[in-house]
């Protein structure tokens, strides 16, 4: 290979991997920002829906602190991610924050109590939904968690199909012989029950 | 702490993009003197496969597919989103709002 050939290589190489940093650090980004408001506006309109059929008032205060937090979610979608979560973790004023939300929730959660049993069901869902949206929002959203989270997933999942793939081979060669195991393993166990015990 | 997440994000976006332009240099600037922008121009054409080509072609086209998607996506949101905001009013006076644009993207004061 020439200098010539390589430099193109090199070239080529660097066009496309600046494009795909390009997609997953600005297009990619927007994408997930996008469909994390979709999520959230479809459990904002289900909430709207169980007022506006008159199961609750709309000045409720379980309907009121639930939109206003999904709104709030709605609002700042751009700011949520894995960075702005580690730093506010981190921050001196976290606990004053923590205590404050802990407090309302604490609140809301009281106030929903007082609701029917099904819309209370329907309520909490949609407030647990909307916490799986935002822990989606912070995984999926930065690249470099994207990066390096996916081929950890990957490899685990394979790992574990890879397990089960062994098992379902493995299981039936087992219960085939069966009986011969339990002859040779019975006493086995029994040796290693006596040294367990005197361990 | 928003400052300093988004300056974060800032670096990390801009910072690969630096890199790679900085490689892209140091890869040209190997070859100063024996050879010219030119030729290099000349040779990556003369190299370029069909299926090079095709691969390239694929990609640009999905980017600018998605994108121009997108596009539609807003402007139906601007058309519908603001008649859903309507009847919502109508039905509940003091509606509260997530202070997006019309479009739903995030509105220009709070962007950072």
């Amino acid at each position: 290979m020439t200098t010539h050939d390589t430099l193109v290589t090199a070239l080529s190489t660097l066009v496309s991997l600046t494009g795909i940093w390009v997609l997953l650090c600005w297009f990619y980004r927007d994408y997930r920002v996008d469909l994390f408001r979709h999520h959230l506006f479809s459990l904002r309109a289900e909430l709207f829906d169980h007022a506006r059929r008159g199961e609750l008032p709309f000045d409720h205060p379980a309907y009121v602190a639930l939109r206003t937090t999904l709104n709030g979610f709605l609002r700042y979608a751009e700011r949520i991610g894995f960075v702005s979560i580690f730093l506010a973790g981190r921050a001196a004023n976290a606990s004053v924050v923590e205590s404050a939300a802990d407090g309302e929730w604490a609140k809301w959660e009281l106030t929903v109590n007082t609701l029917e049993p099904e819309l209370r069901a329907e309520l909490l869902a949609i407030r647990a939904r909307m916490h799986f949206e935002v822990f989606k929002q912070i995984l999926l959203s930065s690249p470099l968690l994207l990066l390096t989270l996916i081929p950890i997933v990957l490899a685990a999942l394979v790992q574990l199909a890879g397990q089960r793939l062994v098992w379902k081979v493995v299981n039936p060669l087992y219960k085939a012989c069966e009986s011969t195991f339990e002859r040779v393993s019975g006493p086995l166990d029994a040796v290693a029950f006596k040294i367990g015990t005197t361990a | 702490m928003t400052l300093i997440s988004a300056g974060f994000n800032m670096l990390v976006r801009w910072g690969g993009v630096v890199l790679m332009t900085y490689f892209g240099y140091r890869s040209v600037t190997v070859l100063a003197g024996e050879t010219t922008t030119a030729d290099i121009g000349i040779k990556i054409l003369s190299d370029l496969k069909v299926s090079e080509a095709a691969a390239w072609i694929f990609g640009a086209g999905g980017m600018t597919y998605g994108a121009r998607q997108r596009s539609f996506r807003l402007k139906a949101n601007q058309v519908l989103g603001s008649r859903v905001s309507e009847l919502e009013t109508d039905i509940d006076r003091r509606r509260s709002s997530s202070k997006l644009t019309t479009r739903g993207l995030t509105n220009p004061s709070d962007a950072l």
